[in-house]
């Protein structure tokens, strides 16, 4: 099912909400080290797909395999280990917390995060030097190294959507999944942000799928996008080959909001 | 000498306070820094307490039974974390009100092994005759003739204060840091991959442990233990506690427990025309008016960052 070049393949995953079927037996993969977008009129079920695979939410039927295990079963955290790491469409910044703290959260192996630990601090002072660098260094591509000390509930909208970011890239992932990165941020940034993604992916080999509307992003960056409508993939394929689909153009003008 | 000059009043007043603050510092664990709304930290008192008291009048010697009842008290609060902090933060408050109740009524129930309504008596063990070898010390080698309460109010504060500094220790770890992430975001700290459910599961064994200290300092004071000294209200008291001292603020937990137990001690001699009971009822509704008037005057407390309200 699964190949060395797929890095996650969903298979028919569906949840219903009583009788609204949000997603309904929705398939499809994500190519190892591409930029995949989802895309979809407004309530096709793309947000829904996101927290089913990345366990948010459970699904009632369908599998999801990441790279190469089924984690179906596992719980969210447990699959943000294992790489598959996402932002939300509505922001989850630790609003109490400073921004530079925000961003330290999400380094993986800090041993000081152990509870047994907590009071020999030369077991994690080392790794938590580390962490700040990071975060540091992280924070200064998203262009928020001048908010560091701030708390995080100070930030506009936009800002938060980069914290998040920030947060997601510290957890070192090798899928990201973004829920409408773009969404309030200034166009130069936004351009910014996916030319230093891009280099993660030739520096890392960081898989990106993302949830956007702007069809000039989608199909400028996108090696694939997997189009959705009423809970279901309608297609998957290259941009060039979406944008002249039939199907795609009907659910989209169908969609009357979009 | 009236009451309102007996020093050996208010050292006890002030051990009381100390107990308070050590309880106290086991809920700021809790709600201050994971924001796990526990209504019910009065059971990881009692069970501190009772297994104490039940441990040392069943020939377990107290120095044992301190340890263990911090263990059993960490255990519970396992056991109640288990099946509830999946919940939302209201429904969790409820069923920690229900547990700490559970508790009690079977702590109540259990005569043959608690004494029930009538109490278990000499729970403190060893700890009377050690009090008097503690005093007859100062008087035959320092001629220092030390109120009889002195020591355990001296331990006590030792207690707390250790308490304290762990605590301020513990708050500099990234540990506490992942702690403070659940208490503003829990799905943000698992899409960072963190392990939610078990952090909110430490903290509250954590917090538990710590009043469990406070449960065993409870039983030296009193020697004897009753259910209704673990009612609802001694959570809500420490609740009022940490209102005034301040969400947060380890500092404020100490502070708030002396003006608060102060309060409650103090009332007794104002001279209101009214009946004995209605006199210590009348303590709830000081508590009451405080915890109103800090909201009013000082929202963030007395040691709690006025600029967090404001943000969410």
């Amino acid at each position: 099912m699964t190949d060395a070049d797929t890095i996650l393949h969903v298979d028919g995953l569906a949840r219903h909400f009583g009788g609204v079927k949000a997603v309904d037996g929705a398939t499809f993969s994500v190519k190892r080290g591409s930029i995949t977008s989802l895309i979809g009129p407004n309530g096709a079920g793309k947000t829904t797909a996101f927290n089913l695979v990345t366990g948010f939410e459970s699904a009632d039927a369908g599998r999801v395999h990441f790279a190469g295990d089924d984690v179906s079963r596992l719980r969210a955290d447990h699959r943000a280990r294992k790489g598959m790491v996402r932002t939300f469409q509505l922001t989850r910044v630790l609003g109490k917390m400073t921004v530079l703290e925000n961003a330290m959260l999400a380094a993986p192996d800090q041993p000081g995060e152990r509870m047994w630990n907590v009071l020999t601090p030369r077991r994690w002072r080392s790794r938590e030097a580390e962490v700040k660098a990071q975060a540091l260094e992280v924070l200064d591509e998203i262009g928020l190294s001048e908010k560091a000390g701030d708390y995080a509930a100070t930030l506009s909208g936009g800002q938060r959507k980069l914290l998040e970011l920030g947060r997601a890239l510290m957890a070192r992932p090798d899928l990201m999944m973004l829920d409408e990165p773009m969404a309030g941020v200034n166009p130069t940034l936004g351009r910014q942000l996916l030319e230093y993604l891009d280099r993660l992916r030739t520096e890392r080999g960081l898989t990106v799928l993302f949830i956007e509307h702007d069809m000039d992003v989608v199909m400028g960056v996108s090696d694939e996008v997997v189009v959705m409508t009423q809970g279901r993939v309608l297609m998957q394929d290259r941009p060039d080959v979406v944008r002249k689909d039939a199907r795609v153009i009907d659910a989209y003008l169908g969609g009357a909001d979009e | 000498m009236g009451p309102l000059l007996a020093f050996g009043f208010w050292a006890y007043v002030l051990t009381v306070a100390g107990i308070y603050a050590i309880f106290v510092l086991g809920l700021q664990v809790h709600v201050g820094d994971t924001g796990l709304l526990n209504f019910g930290h009065v059971a990881f008192m009692a069970a501190g307490a009772y297994s104490t008291g039940l441990m040392v009048t069943n020939g377990v010697p107290l120095l044992a039974a301190i340890p263990l009842a911090m263990l059993v008290a960490a255990l519970l609060g396992v056991l109640v974390g288990l099946p509830t902090l999946r919940l939302r933060g209201d429904y969790f408050a409820i069923v920690t009100i229900a547990a700490g109740e559970i508790l009690r009524i079977m702590i109540q129930n259990q005569q043959g092994a608690t004494g029930g309504t009538l109490g278990l008596r000499k729970a403190s063990g060893g700890w009377p005759s050690f009090n008097r070898d503690i005093l007859r010390w100062f008087e035959d080698t320092l001629g220092i003739e030390l109120e009889r309460r002195v020591p355990l109010l001296v331990i006590t504060w030792l207690v707390a204060l250790v308490i304290a500094l762990l605590l301020v220790r513990i708050g500099r770890s990234p540990w506490r840091r992942a702690l403070r992430a659940v208490r503003e975001n829990e799905d943000a700290v698992a899409a960072a991959g963190k392990p939610v459910f078990q952090l909110k599961l430490q903290a509250l064994a954590l917090g538990a442990a710590i009043a469990g200290v406070s449960g065993v300092l409870f039983t030296l004071l009193q020697t004897s233990l009753y259910p209704e000294n673990f009612e609802p209200i001694v959570t809500f008291v420490g609740f009022a506690i940490l209102i005034l001292g301040g969400i947060g603020s380890y500092f404020g937990v100490v502070l708030g427990s002396i003006l608060i137990s102060f309060i409650i001690s103090g009332v007794r001699f104002l001279d209101f025309p009214l009946a004995a009971d209605k006199v210590a009822a009348l303590r709830f509704v000081v508590i009451g008016l405080i915890i109103m008037a800090v909201m009013a005057f000082r929202p963030q407390g007395l040691f709690g960052k006025k600029e967090e309200l404001h943000l969410d």
